[in-house]
């Protein structure tokens, strides 16, 4: 089964689109930074600028694996496994 | 600085003015914290809500509708007939500036109408006027036609009940420029039981700042602090419906009742899907440079909804998560005439959310609403209902009277997902752990707008803290935000300066308009100040002293999702620890405290 990554917000409109699922070969280990960096190269440094800033994720960049936040698990190295699921939204606010 | 209030004494149809003299503004400020001390004074302990006794208060603050970022909003205040403790609601769109602008930087009313009235303060000059003609209309005919008939097609305010405020629901909503909702804790009822339908105001009277040149380069400083934030670009693409899918996420989208806390059709309702589908454009309050509001206008094969400005993201929970309800334009028409008819969006979802409940378990039948089948995700029930609603009309009686009275008439108490009798918002505290002490410690009840753990919990504001975490950090922040919030809805601007700004930023702009030699410090002790002294309103009434969650809360984990198994048991806890800190003892602050806080007068009620 495919990582499933979802992009919400601006970030949908940054892309065009709403989510892709991205194959993981079954003997891979993938870490967080190794998903995001097979988007970079896929998006661009636009899209790469908006989620970095000096190697860690901006703040109020928020990424979920599985609806728990990287930030409380192991930031961008956090590990991957098949049928996760990625959610990545820029920064929103509401109430 | 000196606020002026209109008095209107409705049994007699006379003005008098109050002027509120310059130490009581630094002590009371405005708005919620004037507002609240005001109604403890004059509002005598145990009356009737609906009676003439009660009083409301149109309050704004010291810097509404000046220069300073999103200060275009005013504060009602007075005793809750949903909750028979001190209610209070905070409104945003052109009423609170327009009303300064009129002369006046608020209103009382006062005692009970023989006959519908509507008032209006034009150039510092009130009148009354009769209203017969626009009892029982919707908020949109009576802002056109009173419009009309003060000659304003531009310019001024209108602020109004529909037909659930004249018929005194708890669930009734005040409003303003026809989509703006000054909408918890029921006070349009109380408008109602007055049988005042509405007041316009319109004037060139514009507040001025002590130091105008101080006060105006500090405004313009925090203005490009709000414009700059992270948050403010997602609002302004999305609205506050921008949050659906990130709280659905984690798993904290409290669902069909409270029920579950992940909806499978969140993204179909979600800002994104609006903004996509029927967004016209963004639209702000008075002098906003946000603006959150959406224009928006659906034509489907369902539904025609004119041009209006869409549901947000409380709405949208309300009616749809916690309803079943997984279709957009449904929830447009809905929001319309909710809207329409002076309603609560979120009491509206919060009760129809256990009426559905109980419909589902068998409690309630067809033969108690009237044929209608109250099943999960049933728009057409939800849209039909919200007319016999607003005209306590059959089934709709239960429902005006709000979440706790329908549960307890059909004997499952506990189906009433509240605090101090209000329904809760969009937040499930088994997943958002912070939200426990939100909901139980808010003066009001439900308090989503108290105090807002979104921020620690996703936003990382003033740091990240993992929502799923116990740990008393969390009651410290909640206490931080109490204080700052009641604050906030005291000078009275928007809480969405909260993300960006902060204490020390009011007080900047604070010393130079109102000439106050005011630190940060003595700001925020006015925030605990003000905040203990609502409290007090709770214990001179005896009612809904102690903070407690409801009992589902705390005894059912959530059934899947990534809170899997959480419940609300650490809320005992904590609401422990928030007492201990607060210095007070089972809900009520201690005698030390209130002298500390220069509330010593209170100390009586005890």
């Amino acid at each position: 089964m495919p990582i499933n990554v979802k992009f919400f917000a601006t970030f949908r409109d940054l892309l065009g689109l709403k989510e892709l699922e991205l194959e993981v070969g079954p003997e891979e280990t993938l870490k967080l930074i190794d998903l995001l960096e097979r988007l970079f190269q896929k998006f661009g440094e636009e899209f790469r600028n908006k989620i970095l800033e000096n190697g860690n994720i901006r703040p109020q960049v928020n990424i979920m694996i599985n609806g728990r936040n990287i930030k409380f698990l192991d930031e961008i190295n956090s590990p991957l496994k098949d049928s996760d699921i990625v959610a990545i939204f820029p920064p929103v606010a509401g109430g | 600085m000196e606020l002026k209030l209109l008095r209107v004494d409705l049994s007699k149809g006379s003005f008098k003015d109050h002027v509120i003299k310059d130490e009581e503004v630094r002590k009371w400020l405005g708005g919620r914290g004037l507002g609240a001390y005001l109604a403890f004074k004059e509002i005598p302990k145990g009356i009737d809500p609906l009676g003439p006794k009660n009083k409301i208060y149109i309050l704004t603050g010291p810097i509404t509708g000046t220069q300073f970022p999103e200060s275009g909003r005013y504060h009602v205040i007075g005793k809750s007939p949903q909750s028979g403790i001190l209610g209070d609601s905070n409104s945003g769109g052109n009423f609170g500036p327009w009303l300064r602008f009129s002369g006046y930087d608020g209103i009382v009313m006062e005692g009970m109408g023989a006959k519908p009235q509507y008032l209006s303060i034009v150039e510092g000059k009130p009148k009354l006027h009769d209203a017969s003609h626009l009892w029982g209309k919707g908020l949109v005919h009576t802002d056109n036609k009173i419009r009309k008939e003060m000659s304003a097609e531009k310019g001024g305010s209108v602020l109004g009940i529909g037909p659930a405020g004249e018929n005194m629901a708890n669930v009734a909503a005040i409003m303003n420029d026809k989509w703006r909702a000054a909408g918890r804790t029921g006070l349009a009822a109380v408008l109602g039981s007055k049988k005042l339908k509405a007041v316009f105001v319109k004037g060139t009277k514009h507040p001025e700042a002590v130091d105008k040149e101080a006060f105006s380069k500090v405004a313009k400083e925090k203005h490009e602090k709000v414009k700059n934030h992270g948050v403010t670009e997602a609002l302004t693409t999305y609205g506050t419906a921008v949050l659906v899918n990130m709280v659905n996420n984690i798993g904290a989208w409290p669902t069909r009742n409270f029920s579950a806390a992940v909806f499978e059709k969140a993204d179909e309702i979600s800002g994104e899907t609006l903004a996509e589908k029927y967004l016209i454009k963004p639209v702000g309050c008075w002098g906003c440079i946000i603006k959150c509001g959406r224009l928006v206008r659906a034509k489907t094969e369902n539904y025609d909804i004119p041009e209006h400005e869409s549901p947000e993201y409380e709405t949208i929970w309300a009616n749809g998560a916690n309803c079943g309800i997984g279709d957009l334009p449904a929830l447009l028409k809905i929001n319309y005439l909710l809207n329409d008819m002076g309603m609560d969006t979120i009491s509206y979802g919060n009760v129809l959310g256990t009426a559905m409940e109980l419909f589902e378990k068998g409690k309630i039948t067809t033969e108690d609403t009237g044929g209608l089948e109250l099943t999960w995700g049933n728009a057409d029930a939800a849209i039909e209902l919200i007319w016999r609603t607003a005209h306590r009309d059959g089934f709709g009686d239960d429902l005006a009277k709000g979440t706790l009275a329908l549960a307890e008439k059909y004997g499952d108490p506990e189906a009433a997902i509240t605090t101090r009798g209000m329904g809760l918002a969009a937040y499930d505290p088994r997943a958002m752990k912070g939200f426990a002490v939100a909901y139980a410690t808010s003066n009001r009840g439900e308090g989503h707008l108290r105090s807002y753990p979104v921020t620690w919990a996703l936003l990382g504001i003033p740091k990240s803290i993992d929502p799923l975490k116990e740990n008393g950090e969390k009651v410290d922040l909640n206490i931080y935000q109490q204080n700052l919030f009641i604050v906030i809805d005291s000078v009275v601007c928007c809480k969405f300066n909260g993300f960006s700004l902060d204490h020390t930023d009011i007080t900047d702009a604070l010393a130079p308009f109102t000439g106050w030699n005011i630190t940060p410090d003595e700001l925020m002790e006015t925030g605990e100040r003000l905040y203990n002294m609502e409290r007090m309103f709770s214990v001179r009434e005896g009612k809904y002293i102690k903070d407690e969650l409801p009992k589902r809360l705390i005894e059912t984990p959530i059934p899947e999702g990534p809170a899997k198994g959480h419940t609300a048991a650490h809320a005992d806890k904590m609401i422990k620890e928030f007492w201990e800190k607060r210095g007070w003892v089972e809900g009520k602050p201690k005698k030390e405290t209130l002298e500390r806080l220069a509330l010593g007068e209170f100390t009586q009620y005890l």
